[in-house]
């Protein structure tokens, strides 16, 4: 019996590099959750700039009214790619990032279940989002909106590259975003430290579990839209083409479907953050924790059932507004849930205030507003004058800005020791939380008031006389003010490598895993995979006074010192990197089928696929380097 | 006995405290014609009163967690003790380690829920109450029937009862419902008008109704919601809701023709305009045709969006009697007219007329402004004889032209109707959008049998589509030469028999 073999001529790479072109070949072979980890998160952070300003760009082409800073259509293009960016470019890999850095280190675990399908999800991410925004190189970005309703996304209305290239970007991203759903849960369900049942797993862990189940299942669906919609672009095909019978709301559906549960991908791993920071910062257990569990699980579940409150005037008619109506109402029961048992956990707390814990805080604050304001749209009858307002952009800019990105911050200035082994200088992130808090209320908080007076969203302009010039020149001048905290952020990031790397294994004083080893963590997380006693298991190993039961035995830290203990890591691999480079390649190929060069392109990125889905599955795992060699 | 809490006139008194809170806000910024506070309908008052309930009970646990939060941050802020005489700062004692409260959280859980019964119940409610207009006994109460279809970028609105169409602007009666059906020929729209109601979608394929109801006189400005391409932003329009009375006489003067005008607007018109502007919707059966030619514009672009000539475009009978051009983007009035007419992105970039039409293919048009003035003046000239602008001392010159020989007549009316846009009358016979005309009467003698060349040519003139040339499209020709006068159809014959080199 033959089996087949990997070929010995192919190099394989080596763990010792050296020099510039070495260390960037080190970040394209690695398979460690924390180094790529690092890569989502300096990508997205780059993202996040770019998409910032795509915003600044639409403050100021509506700071006044028949402003001509950008033509109609380039507003267009530049909503677009705003909206689409900070959803898939931002804050979902930003999410991303934390979940690669944080959920082997509170689990126990050396890394996540599949390292090289984890890399792959990162370079898929990466080159996606490359493509999506090579349009701009065209002068062709899409323009038809995050949603691209059709048939306002399809032939004849919409020629041109732009919508393709948002079809083929957001399928990559799709994959990218699939693989690593597969990934965590596969990590979060088998890599969980010994005694870390499911219910002593740090809430961190659960939202980031609710939100790969939320990805596995949601993404499908807008794959499956997706395809349909090029179809209609590329071949004819008549799904959303009314004027062959097709019919446009079903892409309504099909986009809300995703793309709702897609609200909640963005906004759990926040939630998972903020209920990681609170316990800390006031050194009292989560308040709550099964409530706040349950309620995210609800709210993951809920999600799937409300997808038509965003098709509340597309005329679905009485009876199916008034169900997706109340189901929606219903999602705020287990929001508020999640803000009571927060406060409740500050309560009675003795509360470390900085800037981590701000912007927890300011999470809370800020989505409080967000959820209410969600309320009244909750409602057709009052949505009616609301929806396609700034009313609503104002609505999802405190949930989605306000919620999600703060929250990120917080988990930024929360882990960043752990990362870097650094902690950032807390005046200037004081004075980032401070800046971006006014500014974030000064830009929106003004757009509930344009919307309730009939400011329509979308619009590249707006004529004088219809009362909303000073609301916007306001808001205009609150979004510099938020370019100018983020400014100060990238500052406290440099100021902070000048110092030294002295956060030490726990500056917190905090409760899970994570803090047992040292910052930044070895390659190899634990010297020894920590047994779990307790939910909270560090801090009760800390404080044994402060458990109810009798707690003995080391503490997880006294294990974990910081001597190489020759763990057995994965070996680096450049596969990943080639098979999304290859896929990547397929989908672009796809921009422009009269194009001849685009067979050639294709052809390339198929003998790529299968070279490196081949090399991929005979590359030995864990090969023993030294013995190499010798045979 | 005590008061209840959400007695009636407590909630009264909570509504006027609201519209005091908003009319304040108005107060500081006076001038919101799409405010969807102080609405003057009862869908939107519906709307509006729904949102307000919310609103407060919004503000009240906006107010009750925002405070305690803050509470919360100073009351449990962390304390520290100096140890007198050293830089050591000890921490105060770890707090209590509580886990939880069942009861306390179950507490959390049902009071949202009873907050939202009070919001879903009179929502579902509202929900039905708004979906039809109420039914009523009194036959003159019925609801006024309006189809509005949306275009990219612009409104057209069909009277179905009246047999009456135009764009842009809409008039209704106050204090009667309208019931609209929704529809739209390209991509999905939305029609809103803030002080009236909410917003319904104009979906191809899949029509909608909603209803409105004015309840005082007055023009309510409208607009687009839905993201609809390029121009989504500056597709707008009104609503002029008048009195009964007024609405009658509306009505009435839709269905009078305009005032003869003669000149060279007329013709410039024709020629360069009318293959996609109606101008004569108040003759019978010109509802049935502008519906049906309005579908054959718009196929005629979406078959092939680069080669068309034409594309369904707004109806302009009356147009003079509007208050804006460029679906409710600008005033209308002599220089804004001119300015659109010259270069429709001057105030409105990406329509379909610049894109499609052949005086300007993306550009300027090819017009000189003398000639822009001329179509502007015509126009403006487009009203009931009691609405006639000052235009009419323009025509009285040109009528009283005598003329030497039937075809120096023919070769005028040739050029003033434009004929000599479509149609060319070179020796080479250069396909302009018609057929050339190069030799016309030698090829008319034997086209149709029982015709003669004379016949054949009245009925080409008259009605164009009854006979047409091969490979070009039917229905381009603007049906407007009908009721041309004998006279006239008998110079332009004698005309185009010159056209020849015997």
């Amino acid at each position: 019996m033959t089996t087949l073999k990997y070929p010995t001529f192919i190099p394989r790479p080596k763990e010792e590099y050296s020099g510039f072109l070495g260390t960037i070949w080190s970040w394209i072979t690695t398979v460690d959750h924390k180094k790529i980890g690092t890569l989502y998160g300096i990508t997205a952070f780059i993202w996040f700039l770019v998409g910032g300003i795509e915003a600044l760009l639409i403050r100021l082409q509506l700071y006044a009214p028949e402003a001509k800073v950008l033509s109609p259509e380039v507003y267009n293009q530049v909503f677009t790619m705003h909206g689409t960016t900070m959803i898939f470019l931002v804050v979902m890999p930003l999410s991303a990032a934390f979940f690669n850095w944080i959920v082997p280190l509170q689990l126990g675990a050396r890394d996540v279940a599949f390292p090289r399908l984890n890399a792959f999800s990162y370079w898929t991410f990466l080159f996606g989002g490359i493509l999506l925004n090579l349009s701009w190189i065209f002068g062709e970005a899409p323009n038809a909106g995050w949603f691209a309703y059709a048939p306002n996304s399809s032939f004849p209305y919409n020629p041109g590259y732009g919508v393709t290239f948002w079809i083929i970007g957001l399928q990559a991203l799709g994959v990218a975003s699939l693989a690593a759903g597969f990934n965590f849960l596969a990590t979060i369900i088998n890599l969980r430290a010994p005694g870390m049942t499911f219910f002593k797993l740090p809430v961190f862990i659960w939202m980031t579990a609710v939100v790969n189940v939320l990805i596995v299942l949601a993404f499908p669906i807008i794959t499956v839209a997706l395809l349909q919609l090029m179809f209609d672009r590329q071949f004819g095909t008549n799904f959303f083409n009314a004027v062959q019978g097709g019919d446009p709301v079903m892409w309504q559906h099909l986009f809300w479907l995703f793309g709702h549960p897609e609200v909640y991908i963005l906004i759990l791993p926040a939630m998972g953050i903020v209920s990681e920071v609170l316990p800390t910062f006031s050194k009292k257990p989560l308040f709550g924790y099964s409530f706040i569990v349950f309620s995210g699980i609800g709210i993951g579940f809920l999600g799937w059932f409300v997808w038509s409150h965003h098709m509340f005037t597309v005329g679905l008619g009485p009876a199916a507004n008034s169900a997706f109506a109340i189901s929606t109402m219903l999602i705020a029961v287990p929001t508020g849930v999640k803000i009571f048992n927060w406060i409740a956990t500050l309560w009675g707390g003795s509360i470390r205030i900085n800037s981590s814990l701000l912007f927890s805080v300011g999470f809370i604050a800020m989505f409080v507003i967000g959820g209410l304001s969600g309320v009244t749209h909750a409602s057709p009858p009052s949505d009616a004058q609301q929806q396609d307002t700034y009313y609503v952009v104002a609505h999802f800019h405190y949930v989605l800005f306000g919620g999600a990105i703060l929250g990120l911050f917080s988990g930024i200035y929360f882990w960043w020791p752990k990362m870097t082994g650094r902690i950032l200088n807390e005046k200037l992130g004081v004075a980032h939380f401070l800046v971006t808090l006014i500014g974030f209320n000064v830009t929106f908080f003004p757009m509930h008031w344009l919307g309730m007076d009939g400011m329509p969203r979308r619009v590249f302009t707006y004529p004088e006389g219809m009362g909303w010039d000073l609301s916007n020149l306001i808001s205009t001048i609150g979004a510099f003010s938020i370019a100018l905290g983020t400014l100060i952020f990238i500052f406290n990031v440099f100021f902070s490598t000048r110092g030294p790397k002295n956060a030490g294994n726990d500056p917190w004083d905090a409760r899970t895993l994570e803090w047992t080893i040292s910052s930044p963590p070895p390659h190899y997380n634990f010297a020894e995979i920590p047994e779990v006693k307790y939910r909270d298991d560090f801090w009760f190993k800390k404080y044994p006074e402060l458990a109810h039961g009798e707690v003995s035995g080391a503490s997880a830290s006294e294990v974990n010192n910081d001597d190489d203990h020759h763990v057995e890591m994965p070996d680096l691999s450049y596969y990943p990197f080639f098979l999304s480079l290859s896929i990547v390649l397929i989908l672009g190929s796809l921009l422009d089928l009269s194009w001849n060069g685009s067979w050639y392109i294709a052809g390339v990125g198929i003998l790529m696929f299968v070279w490196s889905l081949l090399g991929w599955s005979f590359e030995p795992v864990n090969e023993e380097t030294s013995n190499q060699k010798d045979h | 006995m005590h008061q209840k809490i959400f007695s009636k006139s407590r909630i009264k008194i909570f509504i006027g405290f609201t519209g005091l809170f908003f009319l304040i806000l108005n107060g500081c910024f006076p001038h919101h014609p799409q405010s969807t506070f102080n609405t003057q309908g009862p869908v939107g008052l519906e709307q509006e009163r729904l949102f307000i309930l919310m609103f407060w009970l919004a503000i009240a646990v906006f107010a009750i967690v925002q405070s305690v939060l803050i509470y919360v941050l100073i009351n449990f802020k962390r304390r520290e003790y100096p140890i007198p005489g050293t830089d050591i700062r000890i921490p105060d004692v770890p707090p209590k380690q509580v886990h939880g409260n069942t009861k306390l959280e179950i507490i959390w859980t049902i009071i949202p829920v009873f907050l939202l019964a009070a919001i879903a119940v009179p929502t579902v409610q509202a929900i039905y109450s708004t979906a039809k207009p109420p039914i009523s006994e009194n036959v003159f109460e019925q609801p006024l029937e309006i189809e509005v279809v949306g275009h990219q970028w612009w409104f057209e609105f069909r009277y179905i009862d009246e047999g009456i169409v135009t764009a842009n602007e809409l008039y209704i009666p106050t204090g009667r419902p309208v019931n609209i059906q929704l529809k739209s020929q390209d991509v999905i729209h939305s029609f809103w008008i803030p002080k009236l109601a909410g917003k319904v979608d104009l979906v191809p394929n899949n029509n909608n109704t909603m209803w409105i109801q004015a309840d005082t006189p007055g023009d309510y400005s409208g607009q687009c919601a839905e993201f609809c391409g390029i121009a989504h932003g500056r597709m707008r329009f009104r609503v002029h809701a008048e009195t009964p009375e007024n609405f009658d006489k509306w009505l009435e003067s839709m269905r009078t023709p305009p005032v003869p005008f003669v000149g060279e607007g007329y013709g410039l018109f024709l020629a360069n305009c009318s293959m996609c502007h109606t101008i004569d919707s108040y003759t019978s059966g010109s509802y049935e045709r502008e519906v049906k030619i309005q579908d054959e514009r718009w196929s005629d672009w979406y078959s092939d969006p680069e080669g068309a000539v034409r594309v369904s475009a707004p109806n302009l009978t009356h147009l003079a009697m509007r208050t804006t051009i460029g679906s409710g983007e600008q005033e209308l009035n002599r220089e804004n007219l001119i300015k659109w007419i010259e270069d429709p992105s001057y105030f409105k970039e990406g329509t379909r007329m610049q894109e499609v039409a052949q005086i300007y293919e993306g550009k300027k048009a090819k017009l000189s402004a003398s000639e822009i003035e001329a179509i502007t003046d015509y126009l403006l000239s487009l009203a009931p004889p009691q609405l006639e602008s000052s235009s009419t001392q323009l025509e009285t010159e040109l009528v009283s032209k005598e003329w030497d020989s039937p075809e120096e007549q023919g070769e005028y009316l040739f050029t003033s109707y434009g004929c000599a846009s479509c149609h060319s009358i070179d020796e080479d016979e250069t396909k302009i959008i018609g057929p050339g005309l190069w030799d016309i009467y030698e090829k008319s003698v034997s086209k149709v049998e029982g015709l003669s060349a004379e016949e054949y040519l009245e009925q080409s003139i008259r009605y164009p589509n009854e006979y047409i040339v091969e490979e070009y499209p039917e229905g381009v020709m603007p049906l407007i030469f009908e009721n041309l006068p004998v006279e006239e159809i008998e110079s332009l014959i004698a005309y185009l028999k010159t056209l020849s080199k015997k």
